[in-house]
């Protein structure tokens, strides 16, 4: 596991260098945003916490996981490097590991971006942070969940529309059988119904 | 030393390396050649750990490459004849992630990437990203990569491929000096600008092994070995030259005009006659060479014949 770190960087810095990248954040954020103050009524409802932005996680990743899995091989799908790739010392583990690792950072840092939210609850009343922190720890499992199916799509298929069109539609699958099981989100609501 | 032992891949029902067995010693350079479609291409990648064998035994120095396939890619270095990826990295980030990978790290890492980039004359490229550079270049990256690490088995893919005539023999010389420190196999459909740097050359076609012999018996067996070119301004008489003893033949160079070559009957040196009709006949002539024989012919020679 000694090549992980490196190939975990790598593929961070291969995001980061992205302007696909940027730009599904910037989707993410804005979509959760409107969702969460118009569609859930956030001021009305539970302004102590972020449940009304936090359930529409499951849809909103089922664009946002796609696209950036998309990324997550690119460089050795293109122009048959993959090839290359496997001639370096780095085992299938530590490559794979390493690019997940890396998309679920990127995950965690889309969702640690929705830090406005949380100061301007604070600021405004009394704001439950620790059911805020399991919130955004619940959406960030989740969405390692979501990215280890796209991972899984990502080796099965090399063209990126392809890894985009299918990994949304077993999301959708996913994320439809989990509400229908009835789970409502990443906010823990489900529990506090029972 | 490198042992490669009934090797054979299949894709579908072809049959791309066909039952290879050969071996090459530590420090020899060897010459892969053949026609497009032989197999080269495959055989390196296969070396190199790239892709399994469908059946057969790769040792590289005692590490079979499908049991300790980690350990055996730690001694190769490859330059592939396809594109690395990795196309928006700058050539300093692209080597930098290499030398990483290759475990090399701090102050090491720093002197083996300048000691790369100095090596292929990358200096001007190094804030460039691969991909917006030229064929060229892009390929002097692939070769910086691959002996980035002091690899002991090194496996180039075309690597003059895509580079001008003066880029050409710089890198001949560098795999010429990187062949007194390890073992350089390289696959190339050019065997004549490999002629002087290979000791040994393997001749391929349709995954098949035709020839495994030292380059300069492979020279020794062309229609053009002990031929002299002679190239003049004015037409040359070559009824005169096809009597001189020995003479096999005279073929006239259809690109260039004044341009002959006469053929050596087997075992025959013809050198010294045709010196003295040119200096009985006072021709004026631009050049005149002996040819130490062309690869590419006996190369050529071989695959028809093993394709009929």
């Amino acid at each position: 596991m000694k090549r992980l770190p490196v190939i975990f960087k790598r593929q961070l810095s291969s995001y980061l260098s992205s302007p696909t990248t940027y730009l599904s954040i910037a989707t993410f954020l804005i979509a959760n945003t409107v969702l969460g103050l118009f569609v859930g009524n956030f001021l009305e409802k539970t302004p102590e916490n972020l449940h009304a932005f936090f359930q529409f996680h499951p849809w909103l990743y089922l664009f946002f996981i796609p696209i950036i899995s998309t990324l997550l091989w690119a460089n050795e799908h293109k122009d048959d490097a993959f090839c290359f790739t496997s001639t370096l010392p780095v085992s299938a583990l530590e490559l794979t590991l390493g690019k997940f690792l890396a998309a679920w950072t990127l995950c965690a840092l889309t969702i640690l971006l929705n830090f406005p939210l949380v100061i301007t609850i604070n600021y405004l009343g009394v704001a439950d942070n620790s059911t805020i922190l399991a919130q955004s720890i619940g959406s960030w499992l989740l969405a390692g969940a979501y990215l280890s199916f796209a991972c899984l799509i990502c080796v099965l298929a090399y063209n990126r529309l392809i890894i985009f069109v299918i990994t949304l539609a077993l999301l959708f699958a996913v994320s439809t059988a989990i509400t229908s099981s009835g789970y409502v989100g990443p906010s823990g609501a489900h529990l506090a119904d029972r | 030393m490198i042992e490669i032992t009934n090797l054979t891949k299949k894709t579908g029902q072809t049959i791309a390396i066909d039952n290879l067995t050969f071996s090459v010693t530590s420090r020899e350079c060897l010459g892969l050649f053949g026609h497009e479609g032989a197999g080269k291409s495959t055989l390196l990648k296969l070396l190199s750990g790239a892709i399994k064998a469908t059946s057969g035994t790769i040792k590289i120095h005692d590490t079979n490459i499908s049991t300790h396939p980690i350990r055996a890619k730690k001694i190769i270095g490859y330059q592939p004849e396809a594109a690395l990826g990795h196309g928006n990295m700058t050539v300093k980030n692209f080597l930098g992630f290499i030398a990483e990978v290759r475990g090399l790290h701090g102050l090491q890492k720093r002197k083996m990437v300048d000691r790369a980039i100095t090596r292929l004359e990358l200096w001007r490229v190094l804030d460039s990203p691969i991909a917006t550079l030229p064929a060229g270049h892009q390929r002097k990256v692939a070769l910086a990569q691959a002996i980035l690490h002091d690899p002991r088995l090194l496996l180039l893919d075309e690597p003059t491929a895509g580079l001008d005539p003066l880029q050409k023999q710089k890198v001949g010389t560098l795999i010429q000096s990187l062949a007194e420190d390890m073992t350089v196999i390289v696959a190339s459909r050019n065997p004549e600008e490999f002629s002087c740097t290979c000791q040994r050359a393997l001749v391929m076609a349709e995954g098949r092994l035709l020839a495994d012999a030292p380059v300069s018996e492979l020279q020794r067996s062309s229609h053009y070995y002990q031929a002299i070119t002679l190239a003049a301004d004015a037409p040359l008489d070559l009824l005169a030259l096809a009597v001189l003893p020995g003479v096999a033949g005279i073929e006239e160079d259809r690109h260039t005009a004044g341009s002959v070559t006469v053929l050596a009957m087997p075992g025959q040196i013809i050198y010294p006659h045709v010196n003295a009709l040119v200096a009985n006949r006072r021709w004026k002539i631009n050049t005149l060479s002996l040819e130490p024989g062309r690869l590419s012919d006996v190369i050529h020679h071989l695959s028809q014949e093993a394709l009929n």
